[in-house]
């Protein structure tokens, strides 16, 4: 095996510890409290919030939106762009990196004037901030399924399958999604990391989503906002090991291929 | 009546045609060679065949059925990709079964189809492996016998042995073949390749710029080209331009030399200029001066190429007439014929050799 230089050494250490020592300094402030508390007490109060259990709930329902959201859109357009309209596939690039441009002021603003009202459940306040969501995720999708289809020949592969008398639906499921696999799961994490800790768009729309009870925490109780970042880490990393697990027992059964 | 049928195809994409016109019909179990250079329509008139691209205009019938607007799903064609197109996420077994399933047949009927398959190709040992487990060959093998397993009515190959080396592409496209006859399936097979196209192919269509420029038997194709550009692409080609001396008597002018020729063409007349299309191996080293069947030059050699078999000859024509390409035995120095840069040798060839009248 190849062994590393130290130089190599050097930047990997100073890197850990750029991530490390202020997660390792969080956690030691929440468990920094006064005398006659035990040293769990921010967690206690944190846990026995129903607000926390409420914004946790609310914010996991958005990202699992915003997820399905990205399945449902994004991997059809983009499997379709690289099969039919392949000279297509710069524009989508761009309109994907649209919502980086365009500041969620500007975007809440805009879905507001346009849909408060006469669109029936498109005018729910709810709605507004999935779709929101869905378009903020756009890019982290995008480019995690637009790497996963150029490593596959996407072409070649579906005519394989039509040459055989498979259906679409049968090419989707058994062909293209569990080649694209790592790739879905990649813009899953990160769909679901990015709206676990929104704060601008579900603020403006008045909703109390974590990333907002995480701010107002930290306005008032100090250990307390400490004691909830350690737990948004933990409950993040665990969501993710979640989603993983399920999507290698599912898509694989779907598949029906190993 | 034939069992696959083209007529008139015709497609276009944007200003270039890519296939025009295209005809030719193939009996059950033919074996029918595409060749061309790329760029040339063969794979697009392919496509065509398969379902993958729609025609401007023409018809597709197999088998009486006309399946011209038909989606590929529907056609019972079995198609084997360049790049060889397996289904990464699944076994070779599960690549196989992958056409069976879309049929809905039994689970074990599937199982038996899928080992009698991998037996046909010899990879029975190599069920379980994926594709990245496998060689290129033994991917392309797999890839012929997903395409066989639903027992297509018609067999497409797009140059299913490019990507391959050389020795294995040898062997493969034997294996190919006794498939192909095995099976009795009627087969189109993409290639560029000349040498895989006359060792395959019951019937070749040469392709140039989307037309077909000429349909034969690999031998009608080799000794009787019709075409300046199937003479060239088509093996190598002396093409010496002359000047017809007498059309009555057969002679024509090449630089200093009389030469004779059995057959002119019926439009030429004396004085015009004709091409006369030598094959390399029609051109014999040494000279018998009572030979009269005979034309006979004297070449000095240029390079001599080492081609394993066989030795490859580039000299010039003393007397003017210009390049001239041979190809001899290995052992023709060992017969004293002294090749080698700036020696001297006497050929002949014979006087029932293609003549056509020379492009402007």
């Amino acid at each position: 095996m190849k062994r590393l230089s130290v130089g190599s050494w050097l930047v990997g250490i100073v890197a850990l510890l750029y991530f490390i020592v202020p997660l390792v300094a969080t956690a030691q402030f929440s468990f920094q409290e006064g005398p006659g508390q035990p040293f769990w007490a921010a967690y206690t109060s944190i846990l026995e919030s129903a607000q926390f259990w409420q914004s946790l709930r609310l914010s996991l329902g958005m990202a699992l939106a915003a997820v399905v959201i990205g399945l449902i859109v994004v991997v059809p357009a983009a499997y379709w762009a690289y099969l039919r309209v392949p000279q297509l596939k710069p524009w989508i690039e761009f309109v994907s990196i649209l919502p980086f441009v365009v500041p969620p002021i500007v975007l809440v603003l805009g879905l507001v004037r346009l849909y408060a009202s006469g669109f029936g459940p498109l005018s729910a306040r709810v709605t507004m901030l999935m779709g929101a969501y869905g378009v903020v995720s756009l890019p982290y999708m995008f480019r995690s399924i637009d790497t996963g289809l150029r490593s596959m020949n996407v072409k070649a592969l579906t005519e394989a399958a039509l040459g055989m008398g498979a259906s679409w639906t049968r090419i989707m499921f058994q062909v293209v999604l569990p080649n694209i696999r790592q790739s879905l799961l990649g813009g899953a994490f990160l769909t679901f990391a990015l709206i676990m800790g929104e704060y601008a768009i579900s603020s403006m729309l008045g909703f109390n989503t974590f990333g907002v009870y995480m701010l107002l925490t930290g306005q008032t109780q100090a250990q307390g906002a400490a004691a909830l970042a350690i737990i948004a880490f933990i409950l993040v990393w665990f969501f993710v090991a979640i989603m993983q697990w399920v999507s290698r027992n599912s898509i694989t059964t779907i598949g029906g291929s190993r | 009546m034939a069992f696959l049928e083209i007529h008139q195809v015709r497609r276009q994409f944007a200003s270039q045609v890519a296939v025009e016109n295209i005809s030719f019909t193939a009996d059950k179990g033919e074996f029918i060679s595409l060749l061309g250079p790329s760029g040339s329509g063969k794979t697009t008139l392919l496509r065509i065949v398969a379902g993958f691209e729609r025609p401007d205009a023409g018809r597709i019938v197999v088998d009486g059925e006309d399946v011209t607007m038909m989606p590929p799903q529907r056609r019972n064609m079995g198609m084997v990709f360049q790049s060889y197109a397996l289904f990464p996420n699944m076994t070779a077994a599960n690549n196989v079964a992958f056409g069976l399933r879309t049929r809905k047949v039994p689970n074990d009927q599937i199982q038996a189809r899928v080992r009698e398959l991998l037996s046909l190709v010899g990879l029975e040992q190599k069920a379980d492996r994926y594709p990245h487990q496998l060689s290129g060959g033994e991917q392309q093998r797999v890839a012929l016998a997903r395409a066989l397993a639903p027992n297509p009515r018609v067999l497409l190959l797009d140059e299913p042995l490019s990507a391959l080396d050389a020795l294995i592409r040898v062997n493969l496209r034997g294996e190919i073949r006794r498939i192909q006859q095995t099976l009795g399936i009627t087969t189109l097979y993409v290639t560029h390749d000349q040498e895989e196209a006359l060792a395959m192919s019951d019937r070749i269509v040469v392709f140039n710029h989307g037309r077909a420029e000429q349909i034969g038997t690999p031998e009608e194709i080799y000794d009787r080209p019709t075409s300046a550009f199937v003479s060239s692409f088509v093996g190598a080609m002396n093409r010496l331009t002359c000047q017809v001396i007498s059309r009555s008597a057969g002679t024509v002018a090449l630089g200093n030399h009389e030469l004779q020729v059995n057959a002119l063409p019926n439009d030429v007349t004396d004085g015009d200029r004709v091409e006369l299309w030598i094959r390399p191996e029609r051109i014999r080293l040494g000279w018998d001066p009572d030979d009269v069947n005979q034309n006979h030059l004297q070449v000095v050699v240029d390079q001599v190429m080492f081609l394993g078999a066989r030795l490859g000859i580039k000299g010039t024509i003393v007397g003017g007439g210009g390049a001239l390409t041979l190809d001899v035995p290995r052992d023709a120095n060992d017969r004293g014929a002294m090749l080698r840069p700036g020696a001297s040798v006497d050929v002949t060839f014979s006087r029932s050799i293609a003549v056509t009248r020379a492009s402007e």
